[in-house]
């Protein structure tokens, strides 16, 4: 009984693992490469150090990359903000001088009727920095705000799962540059909130 | 260049022993075409180099090596690639090249099928256990890596293990050129990646059609083989 009990927990945490799903991009060291498989990482330089989201290790529950939170934020402006965060972590354990940035959120603004549809809309558009917003938090220095660049190569849905892929780059001021971003993201519709 | 260097030091070093061995051992040396059975999108053609050493006395359920290297022709493809520079196109197809080589060492045993009265014979080679090993090197074209990145990229790779191979030789002309011609078919390897990342392309599996001529060292008359 117990032997059994024990071979269901195992089976049970293998299921539930999802890979790394890391594959690094041979022009970009500390980067992976730009994907459309729904592998739920993203990666970018952070003034030339390479940052990735973490993969979380949990033995009773999910294991696997960090997923981003997508969300409608309201606004009393006359346009919403479209948000899409992750936790982020330095790639590289061998730079312990670096300031740590810990999250990072992509802002940009929509109509205050934004549904899915209009989400996926956005497959094969660039957004500009006119309009864009980057927030980084940093354990240290706080928030840090500014504009970025953004470009969703492919949006698609499907069975209930939205698959997004694309390209980012920013700047806070002459003092943080964020470029060669990427993300491949792959999210449970149910998890948004328009 | 690597799998060059194996071939040649290998293939010097049968040559040096089917000197020195006693009589009736043979040297087997074919080249024709090859086509690659398990890549549906790509078709990797090549020219195939064989080289077979039976050292045994007997012509039937000998035992052999063989070697076999495929100069393979690359192959054209093609990837998407994108950039958020505002100046350039948000889109661009680039061309891709995929080049690849592929060696096999095996060990098999010949199986008699037919002999006529002009003493021409069918033979099948089964080769049960073989290595090989295949080199891919992917090269897009016109790609600006500084501004652009490639969606889903193909990336260099290697593959490699057990492989097994059946061919179907017919001898002619057996006492004056000993030519023959041979059909091989070989099983692909994996590329034995944990958490494998996906290519456009698969291991080879290479169909050959060679043609070739046996040296025999001191070859014995020969006698009804029936």
């Amino acid at each position: 009984m117990k032997n059994s009990m024990l071979l269901f927990a195992v089976v049970l945490f293998f299921s539930s693992c999802e890979k790394r799903n890391f594959f690094p991009d041979e022009d970009d060291p500390g980067l992976s490469r730009l994907t459309f498989y729904g592998y739920n990482i993203a990666t970018s330089y952070i003034n030339n150090v390479p940052y990735v989201n973490p993969y979380r290790h949990s033995f009773f529950d999910f294991s696997g990359n960090y997923r981003p939170s997508v969300e409608r934020l309201m606004t009393n402006s006359d346009f919403d903000t479209l948000s899409i965060s992750w936790p982020i972590e330095i790639n590289d354990t061998g730079d312990v001088n670096h300031t740590r940035f810990y999250s990072i959120s992509l802002l940009t603004p929509i109509s205050k009727t934004f549904t899915i549809k209009d989400f996926l809309a956005l497959s094969g558009k660039r957004l500009s920095s006119d309009s864009n917003v980057v927030l980084l938090n940093s354990n240290i220095s706080g928030s840090f705000k500014g504009v970025s660049n953004l470009y969703f190569i492919k949006i698609t849905n499907d069975a209930n799962y939205l698959s997004f892929s694309g390209l980012f780059d920013g700047n806070v001021g002459d003092s943080i540059l964020i470029t060669k971003g990427r993300f491949d993201f792959r999210i449970d519709a149910a998890d948004i909130n328009f | 260049m690597k799998n060059k260097n194996t071939f040649l030091i290998t293939f010097s070093f049968l040559l040096f022993f089917s000197f020195s061995l006693s009589a009736q051992s043979s040297l087997s040396v074919s080249s024709g075409i090859s086509k690659d059975l398990n890549n549906g999108s790509y078709s990797f053609y090549g020219i195939p180099v064989s080289v077979q050493w039976k050292p045994s006395k007997k012509e039937k359920a000998a035992l052999f090596l063989e070697m076999n290297y495929d100069f393979v022709f690359p192959v054209k493809g093609s990837g998407n690639a994108y950039t958020l520079n505002p100046a350039m196109p948000q889109e661009v197809t680039l061309p891709e090249n995929i080049g690849t080589s592929l060696f096999t060492l095996g060990l098999g045993f010949r199986v008699h099928l037919y002999t006529n009265k002009k003493n021409n014979s069918f033979y099948l080679n089964l080769i049960p256990l073989g290595i090989s090993a295949q080199h891919f090197n992917v090269k897009y074209k016109n790609y600006d890596d500084e501004n652009y990145e490639v969606m889903n990229p193909d990336v260099n790779s290697a593959a490699g293990g057990l492989v097994m191979s059946i061919a179907v030789v017919y001898n002619f002309n057996k006492g004056k050129q000993d030519q023959f011609v041979m059909l091989h078919v070989q099983t692909p390897t994996g590329f034995g990646e944990k958490n494998a990342y996906p290519l456009s392309y698969k291991s080879i599996a290479p169909m050959q059609l060679t043609f070739g001529f046996h040296f025999y060292y001191n070859k014995k008359k020969e006698n009804n083989e029936k």
